[in-house]
Formats: C-alpha cells, sequence, structure tokens
C-alpha cells in the first residue's frame, strides 16, 4: 500500500517535471524519439535511486543529473555499437541514418548548438535553457564552478565568434 | 562612479543572458502518454522485484526438496543407529568450549558468505 502511494506520489512529479527532462535530452541528443526513450530511462534511474536523493538542491537539478548521466551511458554504449559495426563493415546503415536525421529541419538554436563540443552543449542547455545556477550545474556534470564558468564563456564566444554577432544580436 | 561601472557591466551582461535565455527557452511540452508509459515501467520493475524473491525461493525450494529429505532421511537412520549409551555424552556438551565444537567455524564461514551475498545484491541493485 506505501509503495503504491510512493509510486502515485513519484507520478505526480514525473507529470510536474517530464517537460523539462524531455526538453533538455531532446537538446542535447537533437533526435527526439532517443530523446523521449533516455527521458524514460532517466525517470526509471530516479525512482530506483530515489532514496539517494537528501533533499539538497532542487528536485529538478537532481533530476537533470541523472538524465545527463543517461545521456553519457547511452553515448558510450551508441559509440561501443557504432564500433562494432565498423568491425563488420556496416559503416553505410549508421551514415544512411545519420544522414536522415540532418535532413530534419534545423533550427537556429541547432545551428548555435552544433559548433559546441557535447560537454560545452550540455552546460549551456543546463543554464539557459534550465535555468540551473552554476554551483547547480556543477553538481549536475560534475564538474567545479570555476570550469562551469569557463565553459559557459567560452561556449558564448564561440556563438558569437561563429555567427559574427555582434553587440550581444542574438536570435 | 565604480559601482556605476559594474552596474552597467552588469546590466550588459543581464541583456546578454536574457537574450541567450529567450534563445534557449522552449515551450513546454505535452504530456501526451508520457508519465503513463514511465508508470507502466516503474510498476512493471516493482512486481519484478516483488516476486523475484518467492519465485527463486519456489525455484531452489522445488530442487533441494529432494537431496534434502534425503539427507534427512539419512541423518535420522545415524542417529537410530547409534548405541543408546552414547547420548549421556549429550550430558557433557555444555562444558565444553565453543571453539572445540567444529560446526562452529562452519557456521561462522557460512553466515559471512551469506552476508557478503547479501551486500553484493544489494549493490547490484543500487
Amino acid at each position: 500500500m506505501v509503495a503504491q502511494q510512493d509510486a502515485n506520489a513519484f507520478g505526480e512529479l514525473v507529470r510536474r517535471h517530464q517537460s523539462q527532462i524531455r526538453n533538455f535530452l531532446r537538446k542535447l541528443t537533437r533526435d527526439n524519439v532517443l530523446a523521449d526513450d533516455l527521458s524514460q530511462d532517466c525517470f526509471l534511474h530516479a525512482w530506483n535511486k530515489i532514496h539517494t536523493y537528501a533533499g539538497r538542491g532542487t528536485f529538478i537539478g537532481w533530476l537533470l543529473k541523472i538524465a545527463y548521466t543517461t545521456f553519457l551511458q547511452s553515448k558510450r554504449k551508441s559509440n561501443r555499437y557504432h564500433e562494432i559495426l565498423e568491425e563488420v563493415g556496416h559503416v553505410e546503415d549508421v551514415n544512411e541514418e545519420r544522414v536522415s536525421r540532418d535532413s530534419d529541419e534545423i533550427s537556429d538554436l541547432d545551428k548555435f548548438l552544433a559548433i559546441l563540443t557535447e560537454e560545452e552543449r550540455a552546460v549551456m542547455i543546463l543554464s539557459y535553457a534550465c535555468g540551473l545556477s552554476h554551483r547547480e550545474i556543477g553538481d549536475a556534470a560534475e564538474l567545479p564552478i570555476g570550469t562551469v564558468k569557463s565553459i559557459i564563456f567560452r561556449g558564448k564566444k564561440k556563438i558569437r565568434e561563429s555567427f559574427e554577432i555582434k553587440d550581444h544580436q542574438y536570435g | 562612479m565604480k559601482s556605476k561601472i559594474i552596474n552597467m557591466v552588469d546590466r550588459l551582461k543581464d541583456s546578454e543572458e536574457l537574450r541567450l535565455e529567450a534563445m534557449f527557452k522552449s515551450d513546454p511540452l505535452p504530456d501526451l502518454g508520457f508519465s503513463k508509459k514511465v508508470m507502466t515501467r516503474v510498476r512493471r520493475q516493482m512486481w519484478i522485484r516483488r516476486l523475484t524473491m518467492p519465485v527463486a525461493l519456489v525455484i531452489g525450494g522445488s530442487i533441494a526438496i529432494k537431496p534434502a529429505s534425503d539427507l534427512v532421511i539419512t541423518v535420522t537412520k545415524v542417529f537410530n543407529a547409534l548405541p543408546s549409551n552414547l547420548t549421556s555424552l549429550a550430558v557433557d556438551l555444555p562444558s565444553l568450549s565453543v571453539d572445540s565444537l567444529p560446526q562452529m567455524t562452519t557456521f561462522l564461514v557460512s553466515g559471512a558468505i551469506a552476508l557478503i551475498a547479501l551486500g553484493f545484491v544489494r549493490a547490484l541493485e543500487d
């Protein structure tokens, strides 16, 4: 009965935070289907680790940390999968998949995010899309605050330089 | 004067930050059954966890029942075959030290193994 009540409470948390988690992973992966799959995995991990949430920091910060870890784990698995495909000579299939994904409509934000490294992209999204503080980003990405600040600075510089934006005119 | 400059720098920064936030901002995504899918997976996992132990016990029990019953029968036969005067030795048993009982080591080792196994299973779950 208690477990059932907890599951119901967790369901409410999923409903409340699904949009932010899915948006974060959609921007990070640039693949809506993959992002939604990863979001499901993220919430399942959160359910399994809910006892480790000590109430320090915001719940969404804690969830985003799990989402980022889930993304990195999936990325590692995917890299290994592509390595295996390459070893057995199925490189074309991988490339075809990539082309079909790239042919989808590309937004301005996608162009901006494309010039950033994976880590820069994650930090910039956590900061500007999710609204986390530097400390929360540091916790989520397991980086010192100083590194977070320098990554944001570098990311902004890259965006400005790559798109010749003057006087901070974005968009 | 200095504070005014700092305020102006902050204001410039804020304007840049606001533009970046606007650029990164996206509309809230409608649920469209997402939460339901997650909760179905959560509940499925809960049931699997609840059923794992009883199912393992039933399977393990069904495998172990034959050798266990054979063991019980054999032990009973051995005890029945012992001469009745040997049972008087039992009176002296409490006077023996714990270390002198050979089965104590077995119990301790078994307990340690069980504890390690339990810890390992919990670590795997985490």
